[in-house]
Parts: structure tokens; C-alpha cells; sequence
């Protein structure tokens, strides 16, 4: 989104990302997607560029929630926007944050667990999530018995 | 297993602590605090991996800490203590 002249006020900036999460939303909803991270970018007057990405704490396709995360880091750009662009990142699975009719728990602690694991990659990178992998359970020296793996779901 | 490696998970600390002239601890100097061993659980001793240039011989010590945190301790046949976890 191009502005003719430069934001500088926050609550324009913040009214074009609403703007922009709504279209977002509109077409991640009419795929049945979510979304799991985005990357907010803008261009300043001075011709310098700024980015950020966040990581969304469950996959979502509702305005509102994208809006809460994003909105406070744009007080970080400090200065004022000449164009501003929010992208999908990461895409969720389709119909996230649904509820189920019939309580299992089991399901739910699982899809929370894929999840929360799920943020922590985007978040973090993959490399950042590992797996205890028993290696000589049969030794007597504590720090050999286990080991930090790749956890690939 | 995929492309990356196996990795170790943070190994024993170098540890102060004070014991009795028979080896036995007392106490553990720990986040520049001082904290009784208030009970010993288990000791036992592992002579290990002698085949190797790299021997293990080492007093194991299982205590709780005052004020009720759990700890596994061992001191090298060399002198130096160490704490798991």
C-alpha cells in the first residue's frame, strides 16, 4: 500500500495494517486456510526499510487476532511510512481455531501441541526444536544416556 | 534420522562444595548462596569407560537441598565436584 504523503501519525499507520489484515484475511478465508506468521515491511521517507515478522501464538484467519499481534510493533518503525506491505509468512491448517462439537482431549492436546510447535519454528526456526533421544540408556554416566536430536513431526 | 546431528545435552557443572574430610558433602555453594545438603538420598561410586584415555571414576552423591530441591552431585577421583542439572 503506497501512501501519497508520508504517515507519521500511529494510528494511520495502524488504520492501513487494519486494511491490509482484512484483505489478507479475506483471501486466506476463501481458501478455508489460517495463518501462522506474517512479515510486516514498510518503506520510509528517507528511503530506508524496515521489516518484522511475527509469529502468531495459533494459526488464525481472524482480523482481530492478526491485528493484536501486529499492531503494537509498528510503534517500532519510528518514522514516518511511505508504503507499507503485510505478507503471509507462514500459512495454517485449514479451519484453525475452530472448535469441535464433541470434547476430546487427547485431539486437542495434540493439535495444541502441533500447534505451539508449529509457532516455535516459525518463531525460531526448525533447528531450534529438538527431540530427547535415548542413546545409551545402559550407561552409568547420566550426561550420556540422552541427547538432543531433530524433531521432525 | 534426517540431516542434523545428535547433540549433547548440557553435561555436569563444575561445582563448589563443601564436604567432610570424608567426602561427604555438606553443602553446595550455588547462585552465590550457600545451601545445606538437608538430606542424602544414595551415593555410589562408578569407575567407567577405563579402557579409554578418557577414565571415569567418580563419587556419586544423590542430595536434596535445602529448601527441598533435589541434585545429583559427583566429585572426580581428582578432587573437582560437579552438579547434574
Amino acid at each position: 500500500m503506497e501512501f501519497p504523503e508520508s504517515l507519521g501519525a500511529l494510528p494511520a499507520i495502524e488504520a492501513a495494517a487494519r486494511m491490509l489484515i482484512a484483505r489478507i484475511c479475506d483471501r486466506v478465508l476463501a481458501r478455508g486456510r489460517s495463518v501462522r506468521a506474517v512479515v510486516l515491511r514498510a518503506r520510509t521517507w528517507d528511503g530506508g526499510s524496515w521489516t518484522s515478522t511475527v509469529a502468531l501464538r495459533e494459526a488464525t484467519a481472524d482480523a482481530g487476532r492478526i491485528g493484536m499481534a501486529c499492531l503494537p510493533r509498528l510503534a517500532r518503525i519510528g518514522a514516518p511510512v511511505t508504503a507499507l506491505a503485510i505478507e503471509v509468512d507462514a500459512g495454517g491448517p485449514p479451519g484453525a481455531g475452530q472448535m469441535t462439537l464433541v470434547a476430546r482431549p487427547d485431539d486437542e492436546r495434540r493439535r495444541r501441541a502441533r500447534a505451539a510447535l508449529a509457532q516455535v519454528r516459525a518463531a525460531a526456526g526448525d533447528a531450534r526444536v529438538m527431540r530427547l533421544v535415548e542413546v545409551e540408556p545402559w550407561s552409568r554416566l547420566p550426561e550420556r544416556q540422552w541427547a538432543l536430536g531433530p524433531y521432525e513431526a | 534420522m534426517g540431516t542434523r546431528a545428535l547433540r549433547g545435552l548440557a553435561g555436569p557443572q563444575p561445582a563448589r562444595v563443601v564436604a567432610s574430610p570424608g567426602g561427604t558433602p555438606h553443602a553446595v555453594i550455588t547462585g552465590g548462596r550457600r545451601r545445606l545438603v538437608v538430606a542424602l538420598r544414595d551415593s555410589w561410586r562408578v569407575q567407567d569407560r577405563w579402557w579409554t584415555d578418557e577414565p571415569v571414576d567418580r563419587a556419586y552423591f544423590d542430595v536434596v537441598l535445602e529448601p527441598g530441591r533435589p541434585v545429583l552431585l559427583y566429585r572426580e577421583a581428582s578432587g573437582g565436584w560437579f552438579i547434574h542439572g
